[in-house]
């Protein structure tokens, strides 16, 4: 027994040792929800030096881990989507402002950005898209006021924003093009009435549709488009009449300054640039799948022409203030009714 | 006035674990105090949550003996496949088994058949409640189980007892662990989240947690409005901890003492047998072949990426074995002051522990950030920061995995050895380490285990560039690359497995009889 306890004890000294020594914290520290993220962090301090340390994580943790920093942040920049995310952390006095945005925005980039400079876009995609089963007995809707259709009772899923981090985009342009908040809780009502699925995230969502359970999911733009281009080529992605635009956003901590402050406006400036913008296109897995918000750069070919969709504006300060009372009404009705 | 040397050690050690224990969960609940209230909601989550965990409590806790009778006193290839299986559930995460049904359940017409139906609602949810509590009922009533000396036995045999009698008297010794078990099992029910995120929502069943993660999902996250949630978790989980500590003063028996001898095990009868099969394949084919076969069907569909695998496992491993030894020995410290300090102390003690199991780990992680990141105590973005927040939602469980085996052992083998001028360090290792040698292995795998695949703590505290394996997956998860994540997860539990598999071994070498000295 006596062995056994020493020889544990020496190796947990050494599991101790190699886990808890002291490593170097200098540089940025860059909370992304991004799956570039990481790639386009390496880039940036193989060119500039300057060490920026990675913290990858789902949106929802991602804005609960700067949360509960509060006036404390460990962090210096943030890179996630959804600008009425920015605007809520904005309004909780946790974020830098004067961000400069890039030069060469294009004319919907411009309308992306921040009043106060309380956040840069970085891109966009489009808050919510229908992704069908290709099915020639299954004639997908355009519109959002179709999903009430006696023909999609019970076949359509969307996620839980209280879970899924994207979502609340997307429900907020489906009160939007049903007479705003909170005019559009009987259209979502209807929904639910009429056979609404709610799944926790993508995957239980692409699970259903892929099974027959459902024949429509409604889901990020980007997440449908790579799941119909690399998961499942099955899948139909129809961009409704509407689309909102969801734009990814980069913000900077609140009371950054000196050194740091510097490295971190170069970091948000480098990832604007149209190689590291193709780079992220390249390495971002799902969130590649995204339109450019600067002049000079395409898209990923198998994202649609914009001239094609209908894209309208759905406005960060007005939905960003909405949120809570929002994803509360929805758990509350939707979900748990 | 005057202080002993050990009064004096003992203060210090209560005061270290209350400011790292208790103090950060202390700062978090305490939020709705003084910040302004938000409607906490209606009461039917509560209720539901309440529902689910008696159901599973009650299921979970008269099968988990049963088990654990057969697994400790019985032999054959059912009792055996049934403790094989046991461990690999419980190696098994929720994300594991939630999302193996849901790739099984992706099965064209199956998703519509009955089974699919079934599954996709309450019944679905408590299936996998049970699945994930059986494996922390049979560990903490198996230890009684083994414990119970053969003299037991022999005297009812001797007395002529009918088997019903002496069936009631073992029952009788084993109720504490019985309770232990049910409390567990519903208490791990109460705090749940993975599982009723997937089948609950789908199923539009609210339960607390959900009410308590609407909350986290707000932004800025409203952590005050979590906490008042977490009262109502806690004080519902109190109830099942109130009974567990009744049962245990009524009816402790001292089980490990100095004329203990240790009992055989005898073949099992047929009707046993049959019902431990039955058990047994239930275990193997729903809760192992199913979700391992559908994640195993997941991680060849992809091409093999360049995702750093190796890193997160060992990485977790790691910190998994030194948060695991660190929530086991707080846990035995707690129980011996608890043993040593009055009945106020005792109550104290499971108060602190009941809330520290029954509330989600994001709450518990929020209260570590609220705590530690200042420049007092700048723990905040640290390795030991996490180890710490990990032993900590660990320690309940270890407490209440050795709370029956500590309690069974006689006092008056420490005192016997201290009279004979043995040292206390010596009393220590030959004589508790000894005889508490399986139960602390247990304790130990279940924390490790646990910790390995933990994702709210480690997605609030884990330091940059320390990814741990759960914060790995679900990245993955996230750019949609599946199959990596699935080959990760059933990497980790490789990993998992052999350590268990080496501890088993360490544990078989420690408590083997000594060879007798030849002549």
């Amino acid at each position: 027994m006596r062995k056994i306890l020493a020889s544990l004890a020496v190796v947990l000294v050494i599991v101790g040792g190699v886990l808890l020594w002291p490593r170097g914290q200098t540089g940025l520290t860059l909370y992304t929800g991004l799956d570039y993220g990481p790639a386009v962090a390496t880039a940036f301090t193989k060119e500039t030096g300057i060490p920026v340390q990675v913290v990858r994580l789902s949106t929802g943790a991602l804005l609960a881990r700067i949360s509960a920093q509060g006036a404390h942040p460990d962090w210096s920049i943030g890179w996630f989507d959804g600008a009425t995310a920015a605007v809520a952390l904005d309004q909780a006095g946790l974020l830098a402002h004067g961000l400069a945005a890039p030069a060469d925005l294009t004319p919907l980039g411009s309308s992306l950005t921040s009043k106060n400079g309380a956040y840069v876009p970085t891109g966009f995609t489009m808050a919510g898209v229908f992704i069908t089963a290709s099915d020639p007995d299954f004639t997908p809707p355009t519109t959002w006021a179709q999903l009430t259709a006696p023909a999609y009772h019970g076949v359509i899923g969307m996620n839980d924003p209280s879970i899924s981090g994207p979502t609340y985009p997307a429900l907020a342009g489906m009160l939007q093009s049903n007479g705003g908040w909170p005019q559009g809780q009987a259209f979502i009502q209807a929904l639910k009435q009429d056979g609404l699925h709610i799944y926790a995230k993508n995957d239980a969502a692409l699970a259903a549709l892929q099974s027959g359970a459902i024949s429509l999911a409604i889901v990020q733009s980007s997440a449908a488009l790579y799941f119909a281009d690399n998961t499942d080529h099955n899948l139909h992605v129809v961009f409704p009449n509407p689309s909102y635009e969801l734009p990814n956003v980069i913000v900077m901590a609140h009371g950054l300054h000196g050194k740091l402050r510097s490295e971190a406006t170069q970091f948000i400036a480098f990832v604007n640039r149209p190689d590291i913008q193709a780079l992220r296109m390249k390495q971002g897995g799902a969130d590649g799948y995204y339109w450019p918000v600067t002049d000079n750069v395409s898209p990923l070919p198998a994202l649609p022409a914009l001239t094609s969709i209908q894209v309208a504006p759905l406005n960060a300060e007005q939905w960003g203030v909405l949120q809570n009372s929002i994803t509360s009404w929805f758990a509350s009705r939707i979900v748990g009714g | 006035m005057s202080f002993s040397v050990a009064s004096l050690l003992r203060a210090a050690l209560l005061a270290l674990i209350a400011a790292i224990f208790v103090y950060p969960l202390a700062r978090l609940l305490s939020l709705p105090l003084w910040s302004a209230q938000s409607d906490p909601g209606g009461w039917m989550s509560l209720i539901n949550s309440v529902r689910f965990a008696l159901i599973t409590a009650l299921i979970t806790a008269p099968l988990g003996a049963f088990l654990a009778h057969e697994i400790a006193r019985r032999r054959g290839a059912a009792v055996r496949l049934a403790a094989i299986g046991l461990w690999l559930l419980f190696l098994a995460p929720s994300y594991v088994l939630t999302t193996g049904w849901i790739i099984f359940l992706a099965l064209p017409g199956l998703r519509q058949s009955f089974v699919g139906a079934a599954f996709l609602g309450p019944g679905g949810m408590i299936f996998l409640f049970v699945l994930k509590a059986l494996p922390f009922a049979v560990f903490v009533s198996r230890a009684t189980f083994a414990a119970i000396g053969a003299e037991q036995e022999e005297a009812a045999l001797v007395l002529g007892l009918p088997a019903p009698t002496r069936l009631m008297l073992t029952l009788r010794l084993a109720f504490p662990a019985l309770a232990a078990g049910f409390a567990m099992a519903g208490i791990e029910t109460m705090q749940e989240f993975g599982i009723p995120a997937t089948l609950g929502v789908t199923a539009h069943i609210p339960i607390l947690t959900y009410a308590i993660y609407q909350r986290l999902a707000q932004v800025p996250t409203d952590f005050s409005g979590a906490a008042m949630l977490c009262w109502r978790l806690i004080f519902a989980a109190g109830l099942f901890a109130a009974f567990h500590v009744i049962i245990q003063r009524r009816h402790k028996s001292m089980l490990v003492h100095g004329r203990n001898r240790q009992s055989g095990h005898a073949t099992q009868g047929p009707q046993a047998r049959a019902a431990t099969a039955v058990i047994a394949g239930l275990i193997w084919g729903l809760g192992i072949l199913i979700p391992l076969a559908a994640l195993t069907m997941r991680a060849a569909s992809g091409a093999i990426s360049t995702t750093d695998i190796t890193g997160p496992v060992i990485r977790s491993l790691g910190f998994a074995a030194f948060a695991a030894t660190l929530a086991i020995l707080v846990a035995l410290a707690l129980l011996k002051l608890r043993a040593a300090k009055g009945l106020a102390f005792g109550i104290a003690v499971d108060a602190a522990m009941v809330a520290n199991m029954a509330v989600p780990g994001l709450i518990l992680a929020a209260g570590y950030i609220l705590a530690f990141n200042n420049n007092i105590l700048p723990l905040y973005g640290t390795s030991l920061l996490l180890i710490i927040a990990y032993a900590a939602g660990t320690i309940p469980i270890a407490l209440r995995l050795l709370q029956n085996a500590l309690g069974q052992i006689d006092a008056k083998l420490g005192e016997a050895a201290r009279l004979h001028g043995v040292r206390p360090l010596a009393r220590a290792i030959d004589i508790e380490a000894a005889l508490l040698a399986t139960p602390l292995a247990y304790a130990w795998l279940l924390a490790a285990a646990a910790i390995m695949f933990e994702l709210p703590i480690s997605e609030l505290l884990y330091p940059p560039g320390q990814t741990p394996l759960a914060v790995a997956i679900v990245g993955l998860d996230q750019i949609a690359d599946f199959a990596a994540a699935a080959r990760l997860s059933l990497v980790g539990m490789a990993s998992m497995a052999c350590l268990t598999a080496c501890v088993m071994l360490a544990l078989r070498y420690a408590t083997a009889p000594a060879r007798p000295v030849a002549a």
